[in-house]
């Protein structure tokens, strides 16, 4: 009986050190907060402690890029508001307009920076009038995907 | 066209299922052989019409018919002919369909196999598969945008295409081995409903359940390298796991299965945790479901296309009907699974697979979890909050290194107890190994926590691997007066189980080993001139030429890199950017320098005054190699494992004589 205490002992201290795991992972450090431009706008000090994701749209004319080619800046709007956006990284693939309207809908993943503008650590792009949203309509990224056609032609 | 047809093929192939599955519950309820007999012949019918219905989008696709919606959409004229046949499984209703088909595949296979065998079991498994069967040719017959044979009213001239980024060997051929495995599984699920449902388990049915559980696994294992293996290539930010929905998707069942290959061996051995056993193989099931909806319904990356897509609710409602009706027959049968004997120490093999298990359905639960908390978070505090790969990453590294050390007690700690004497024998160089790399490592500057202990297990299941064939191989020479290298291998061969299971065991240590590299990965995003050169690591890269090319589909730009290493020359590296002029969209194609040691990584990013200068990023990624060797060593170890037994084959034999002998009426 005794032998089977000590069983139980060890299984509960592996599960309780699991579950330590889970819970202590939830921190500014990795929760990303979905929020309209507007809500972040209103969140105050908040904006900036956090990490946000912000979907909206991007004008392509307002997308300017570095000498470099490896900073970029853009305006993203939705119905109500619009903010500016900087990116150091590449810009995934299928960042480009889409074919039935001139917008590229994105999602960012970034922080929001005391002057306003929004710095996006991840872009991810959707395109769902090319594609099914399941397959590949929507390329996720972590860390900067492939770039932007720019150049010869 | 055989096309044309399509619809009533598969209304034809419903109405088989539907017999098959009133035919299959009846006749085994009433003990009626007849009718098993001919719920059989309907899934044999129902199999043949399936596989018509594939051919006909086959044949649809490669006549670039793009009256049907489904060509239309993933197919064009320009498309190489192996990528029309590939479009089978890019899209909704053609994935759907070739899931439907490949488990009707797996039935023909399991009726084959076991015609004189599991007369009571097999009826009640069979009807069970035949239900999922039901499901998904309902599914591509009844939901809008899930429908292959679906017509367009006005034909486009040329087709959408295949998106680009699918146009890759490993993409090609990653679904069909990734179905493979999540339809697989299946087949245990169904053995343990029939077990249930007809009150006959047995160690017979242990191996089987066993043996057609490696099959999937093995499977989904190597459809999810391929995938790592695609996104590396194909998506160009250098890595090939980002915990994404989809990836956790298939890396879920993945973790369950294995938990179950483990504890299936308690339950043979030892006649225990019965009922923690078919809870895994419910789960592993479930969670191929569950996976499948993932990936087709787009629920967590986006709500929004939840609502669009008209199968995500279906798919939801089928996972749950398969949550409470397994979970309550399980809970209605569970005298059925008594255990016969108790664990009696904490170090002994019954408590090191008990821990292992819990550890893996943790990591099960973990990954879960993150993937599903955006969902729950939005649907019970109205906040969508997402956790990305740093959260996967501080929850599961420490847990995969436990399940490391694992590796490296588990199979050597005896059954029941293990005296202290016997343990320090069988640990004390593998410990000695293990302590010694870490000092080396830490003497070498290396100061990454996570990687010391990661290279330091990885030595230590090694060491205890090699240990274990070396004790084999002795004990051999001496009784049979072999050299060492043949009673390495005939030891393997008289146990193939066991040492193809430390070959596995060795191909994880492989994949740690090479995942841990990314520990140490290097990046340089920079944009030179034509003639510099950039600093990478250990690497010189210089920007040599620039050129395009322009083909019927798609344009190519190419750039010209020299690596050198200390000055000597290395190798030249080209990586492209293709624009495809269907799609207009460009993709990456980047560009890697492959040793054992090392990938060094450039992806072209863009360019500017007629490429007299471009952008580039370099990525110096140590060990990534290893995790695809991994992969390999991985197939070989299965490939051992699943060999027959000479001993086994007269096993069975024998049994099925005695089966056939006993087999008396049960009322």
């Amino acid at each position: 009986m005794q032998r089977k205490v000590r069983v139980y002992i060890a299984l509960a201290v592996i599960v309780t050190a699991m579950a330590f795991l889970m819970i202590s992972g939830f921190n500014t450090e990795t929760m990303v907060y979905s929020v309209t431009i507007s809500e972040l706008k209103a969140k105050g000090d908040d904006a900036y402690a956090k990490g946000y994701r912000v979907n909206g749209f991007v004008d392509p004319n307002t997308i300017q890029k570095s000498a470099d080619m490896l900073t970029v800046n853009f305006v993203v709007k939705d119905e109500a508001e619009n903010m500016p956006v900087e990116y150091n990284g590449i810009l995934p693939d299928t960042f480009k307009p889409s074919t039935f309207d001139g917008d590229i809908e994105v999602l960012l993943e970034g922080k929001f920076r005391q002057d306003g503008t929004f710095m996006a650590t991840n872009i991810m792009t959707k395109c769902a009038s090319k594609y099914d949203p399941a397959e590949g309509g929507e390329t996720k990224t972590y860390g900067p995907m492939s770039g932007s056609m720019s150049g010869t032609d | 066209m055989l096309a044309e047809y399509g619809l009533l093929i598969l209304v034809l192939a419903l109405a088989c299922s539907v017999y098959s599955v009133v035919a299959y519950f009846l006749g085994a309820q009433k003990q009626i052989a007849d009718l098993v007999h001919s719920a059989k012949n309907a899934t044999i019918a129902s199999t043949a019409l399936l596989t018509l219905a594939i051919l006909a989008v086959v044949q649809a696709l490669m006549a670039n018919d793009f009256s049907y919606e489904y060509v239309a959409s993933y197919s064009s004229i320009a498309l190489p002919t192996f990528y029309k046949v590939t479009s089978l499984w890019a899209g909704q209703a053609g994935s759907l369909l070739f899931w439907g088909w490949i488990l009707s595949v797996y039935m023909l296979l399991v009726i084959y196999n076991y015609r004189n065998d599991f007369e009571r079991i097999l009826p009640y498994g069979l009807g069970t598969l035949s239900v999922v069967v039901v499901f998904f040719v309902a599914l591509v017959i009844f939901v809008p945008h899930a429908q292959p044979f679906a017509k367009l009213a006005n034909a486009p001239l040329d087709g959408r295409g295949l998106n680009p980024l699918l146009q890759h060997p490993a993409m090609a051929i990653h679904p069909p081995i990734l179905y493979l495995g999540y339809v697989g599984f299946a087949i245990p699920f169904a053995f343990a409903f029939g077990a249930l449902l007809s009150g006959h388990i047995d160690n017979r049915w242990v191996r089987t359940v066993r043996r057609w559980t490696i099959v999937p696994w093995f499977f989904l294992g190597i459809g999810i390298l391929l995938g790592g293996k695609w996104a590396y290539m194909e998506l160009g930010w250098g890595g090939y796991w980002a915990w994404d929905p989809v990836e956790n998707a298939a890396f879920m069942p993945w973790l369950t299965g294995t938990a179950f290959l483990h504890s299936i061996m308690i339950q043979e051995k030892k006649s225990m945790l019965k009922i923690w056993n078919v809870v895994l193989i419910f789960l592993t099931f479930i969670l191929s479901i569950f996976g499948t909806f993932l990936t087709r319904s787009g629920i967590i990356s986006s709500v929004h296309s939840f609502t669009a897509s008209g199968i995500g609710p279906l798919f939801l409602s089928f996972v749950v009907v398969c949550v409470v009706v397994s979970f309550g027959l399980l809970y209605y049968k569970k005298d059925l699974l008594k255990s016969e004997t108790r664990i009696e120490s904490v170090v002994s093999r019954e408590s090191a697979f008990l821990i292992n298990n819990v550890v893996f359905v943790g990591a099960c639960f973990a990954v879960f979890w993150g993937t599903v908390f955006p969902v729950i978070s939005e649907a019970v505090r109205g906040i969508k909050i997402t956790v990305g790969p740093p959260w996967f990453n501080s929850v599961n590294i420490p847990i995969f290194l436990f399940l490391l050390f694992l590796t490296g007690v588990g199979p050597l700690v005896a059954w029941r107890k293990s005296s202290t004497q016997y343990l320090k024998k069988l640990f004390l160089k593998p410990i000695i190994a293990t302590v010694l790399t870490a000092v080396a490592l830490i003497v070498a500057g290396i100061t990454a926590v996570y990687a010391i202990i990661s290279f330091s297990l990885c030595v230590f299941v090694t060491a205890t691997i090699i240990a274990e064939f070396h004790r084999g191989a002795r004990a051999r020479m001496k009784n049979h007066n072999e050299s060492y290298f043949s009673s390495l291998f005939e030891l393997t061969k008289k146990n193939k189980r066991r040492y193809g299971g430390y070959v596995v065991h060795f191909a994880i240590v492989l994949i740690f080993f090479g995942v841990t590299g990314a520990a140490f990965d290097t990046e340089v995003e920079t944009s030179i001139a034509k003639g510099e050169s950039v600093k990478v690591g250990r690497y010189e890269a210089r920007y040599d030429a620039f050129d395009a090319k322009k083909d019927d589909h798609k344009e190519v730009y190419e750039a010209k890199l020299t690596l050198t290493r200390g000055g000597e020359y290395v190798t030249t590296v080209n990586p492209q950017r293709h624009f495809y002029l269907v799609q207009e969209q460009p993709t990456t194609e980047v560009a890697v320098h492959s040793t054992f040691m090392e990938d060094f990584y450039v992806v072209l990013v863009g360019w500017e005054d007629n490429a007299a200068k471009a952008s580039f990023h370099f990525y110096l990624k140590p060990l990534v190699n290893w995790v695809w060797i991994g992969g390999m060593i991985l197939a070989l170890g299965t490939v051992i494992t699943l060999l027959p037994n000479r001993q086994e084959l007269q096993k069975t034999k024998s049994s099925e004589h005695r089966s056939k002998r006993t087999k008396a009426p049960v009322a």
